[in-house]
């Protein structure tokens, strides 16, 4: 749990840097801005893996379809993935970019719940007699 | 009877809890609306499914997932062709049979005790043909799932033992022992009825490590 000093340190450092470079070069600040939230990100991966695969398990233990699981992980790494990128986008001034990857980002959830509507409404035919 | 309803109160109890862990993982954006939305369905269809031995007969919900998102990958592709997006046809059937192949792959390491190796897949590639994307051939290569151990030891290569034996039209792979075999008929006949197409079509080779 310690790893949470090193996440605010790297943030801070380059919050500090960003700061200080941003009057000369303002693109400068954007790559240190991008470069700290990478690193945070794949320091957290280990973690995010081991809550996954116990999510995982558990999900096996109470019958749940693992199909189930795998859709609901996915929507939830798109939605992180979307909003780091249009998050960047937005701090960079590019907030009509960062619109587009948020369309891309419910389209690609939308992709995702279409089979699930799909095989709900199937089961509510199929129950109706 | 008694039975049945507390297996099903605890798992709806067990959902509820799980969703409720999911819902710390969203990000606090707008695709929070999304994201509920997909899990209320998915609570619905948990609360429904115990119901349907019941009414109307049992639904193999997983199935009816993997064919619509099937369906969904065949109409992307299609239109894909059709745009002027991607000029190159080769791209598209590409994207296509991996999109198929990893959806595969998820199926057979869900449902049976196999990791997957590889798989090959031929599919009607003539983009003029109303048969289009329609799959003709699966080659699939499985081997046994091994505990604590990375699938493929690099350092000692896996025998293969798995040389066909053809009889007839029919290209089960004899692997020594009638119950692996049976299970690579029921796997085949799994994938035979997800992507509607004949046993015959489909050809599981075993390797083994040790």
């Amino acid at each position: 749990m310690m790893e949470i000093f090193q996440i605010v340190a790297i943030g801070l450092i380059a919050t500090i840097l960003s700061v200080l470079i941003r009057d000369e070069k303002p693109e400068i600040g954007m790559y240190i801005g991008l470069v700290a939230g990478i690193i945070i990100f794949l320091f957290m991966v280990p973690r995010i893996q081991s809550v996954i695969e116990i999510l995982g398990r558990f999900a096996n233990k109470i019958n749940i379809d693992s199909v189930y699981l795998s859709i609901v992980l996915k929507i939830v790494g798109i939605a992180y993935i979307a909003e780091f990128g249009a998050q960047i986008c937005r701090d960079a001034g590019e907030g009509v970019m960062a619109s587009k990857i948020e369309f891309a980002g419910k389209i690609l959830i939308m992709v995702l719940a279409v089979p699930i509507l799909v095989s709900l409404t199937d089961l509510i035919i199929n129950m109706i007699p | 009877m008694v039975a049945f309803i507390s297996e099903w109160v605890v798992t709806i109890i067990s959902v509820i809890i799980f969703t409720t862990f999911i819902e710390i993982l969203i990000p606090n954006s707008n695709y929070k609306r999304y994201i509920d939305v997909v899990m209320g369905f998915l609570l619905v269809v948990v609360i429904l499914t115990p119901l349907t031995k019941f009414i109307g007969g049992q639904v193999d919900f997983e199935e009816g997932i993997l064919k619509a998102s099937n369906q969904l990958e065949l109409s992307t592709a299609q239109n894909r062709m059709s745009s002027v997006q991607y000029d190159n046809d080769e791209a598209v059937i590409r994207l296509y049979k991996n999109e198929i192949g990893k959806q595969l792959q998820d199926y057979i390491e869900q449902n049976t005790e196999y990791a997957v190796n590889n798989v090959a897949i031929e599919i009607d590639d003539n983009n003029s043909s109303p048969e289009f994307g329609s799959i003709k051939n699966f080659d699939i290569i499985l081997e046994e799932k091994t505990e604590n151990v990375k699938p493929i030891n690099k350092t000692v290569k896996p025998i293969q033992i798995n040389i066909p034996v053809r009889k007839n039209n029919n290209n089960t792979v004899e692997v020594g022992s009638i119950l692996v075999n049976n299970e690579t008929d029921l796997i085949k006949e799994n994938i035979g009825n997800l992507y509607n197409i004949s046993k015959d079509n489909i050809n599981i080779h075993i390797l083994k490590n040790n």
